[in-house]
């Protein structure tokens, strides 16, 4: 994507006093973070945390070297933001997970029976509601893949893990994403579907 | 190659992380294997969904909400501070560092070498040589000289007059 300044020219410029131009980085990048945040904790908490993202992006801007892209720092920043939110609150839930199944379910009961059940996932609130059964890392490997397109060398760099565990973690994360499908959709009340 | 290890590489090839010699192998795998080409078809299918979630619509007013924050953090001057700081001294930062810790280690050495002079200037030893110069001391209506003082216990300074004891007088 081409952009009129470049993202170093932007946090020099910002660095050297002119904080305003700091939001043109945040428009840049708010749709990015904002579906990371998104689909890690949920939609409640999600504007909130992309909020607090750009606020610690801000203040550790004088960090960023150019070593990495922008895009994958601020992936970074964002990622473990998300995990220390989620770790903070284990034991809760952004969304109650009885209600978001209870609908699921109901929409479920309603769909075509003789489809196969992932064709189900377009259903937005499944796709939510499976990830959030999913560990937090799981969870922010599969969205930066799957929903962000990032590669593994560059999925290495933003979880500041070596390529081996990126393999390791993207394959449970993708097996765990089609069991837990498997186990929400075959468990509707109304129709006794399997994972073709 | 095992089945089971391919599986493993299952991912790597849909996601085009194989090198072409090691696509072309699983290629070859994947021709004649049922089992990976249910697990590669439930997988697309899966992917697909997850890319074509609806896109998130960007909360109005929320880049001017994040700036809002940012001109009322109480850091902002001092981050601006550290970074013109920074840009003055126009130094990296491990320079920064050694010079930052040679002076402390300088400023460390001057503070114990003052101390211990101060130390030594407030001896009592050195103030009663100094006392003597000027005459001989009076003790409790005696007078005492050098050899008197040197026969004397002298106590710490929180001790009262009975802890001192002319042995010469007794």
């Amino acid at each position: 994507m081409e952009h009129s300044n470049s993202d170093f020219e932007i946090i020099q410029t910002v660095l050297a006093g002119d904080i305003q131009l700091f939001e043109d980085l945040v428009k840049r990048y708010q749709g990015k973070v904002l579906r990371l945040c998104y689909s890690m904790v949920g939609a409640s908490a999600s504007e909130d945390a992309a909020q607090e993202v750009f606020i610690r992006v801000y203040k550790s801007l004088h960090q960023f070297k150019g070593e990495s892209s922008f895009s994958t720092w601020i992936y970074r920043v964002t990622s473990n933001h998300c995990l220390n939110l989620l770790s903070k609150k284990k034991r809760e839930r952004t969304e109650s997970l009885e209600a978001l199944t209870e609908k699921s379910r109901e929409k479920m009961s309603l769909l075509p029976q003789d489809q196969s059940p992932l064709k189900h996932l377009e259903n937005q609130q499944a796709v939510h509601l499976i990830l959030s059964r999913m560990s937090p890392e799981e969870r922010a490997i599969l969205s930066l893949r799957e929903m962000e397109g990032l590669n593994y060398k560059e999925l290495s760099e933003t979880l500041d893990i070596s390529m081996e565990l990126v393999k390791v973690r993207l394959f449970r994360a993708r097996k765990s994403f089609i069991e837990i499908a498997k186990k929400i959709l075959v468990t509707s009340p109304h129709q006794k579907l399997s994972i073709s | 190659m095992e089945h089971k290890t391919l599986q493993l590489r299952l991912y790597e090839f849909l996601d085009g992380e194989l090198s072409v010699e090691e696509a072309q192998v699983f290629s070859q795998h994947l021709a004649s294997c049922q089992e990976c080409q249910k697990e590669a078809d439930a997988w697309k299918t899966a992917a697909q969904t997850l890319l074509n979630q609806p896109k998130l619509l960007v909360p109005v007013g929320f880049s001017q909400r994040v700036m809002s924050r940012i001109f009322e953090s109480p850091e902002k001057e001092s981050a601006s501070l550290l970074v013109l700081l920074m840009d003055f001294l126009a130094l990296p930062r491990w320079e920064m560092v050694t010079t930052l810790s040679v002076s402390i280690l300088v400023f460390s050495y001057f503070s114990v070498y003052y101390f211990k002079q101060d130390q030594t200037a407030a001896s009592p030893i050195v103030w009663v040589d100094s006392e003597l110069e000027a005459g001989p001391l009076q003790f409790l209506g005696k007078e005492i000289g050098k050899e008197d003082l040197a026969q004397m216990t002298i106590g710490n300074a929180d001790s009262d007059e009975s802890d001192l004891e002319v042995s010469s007088h007794e």
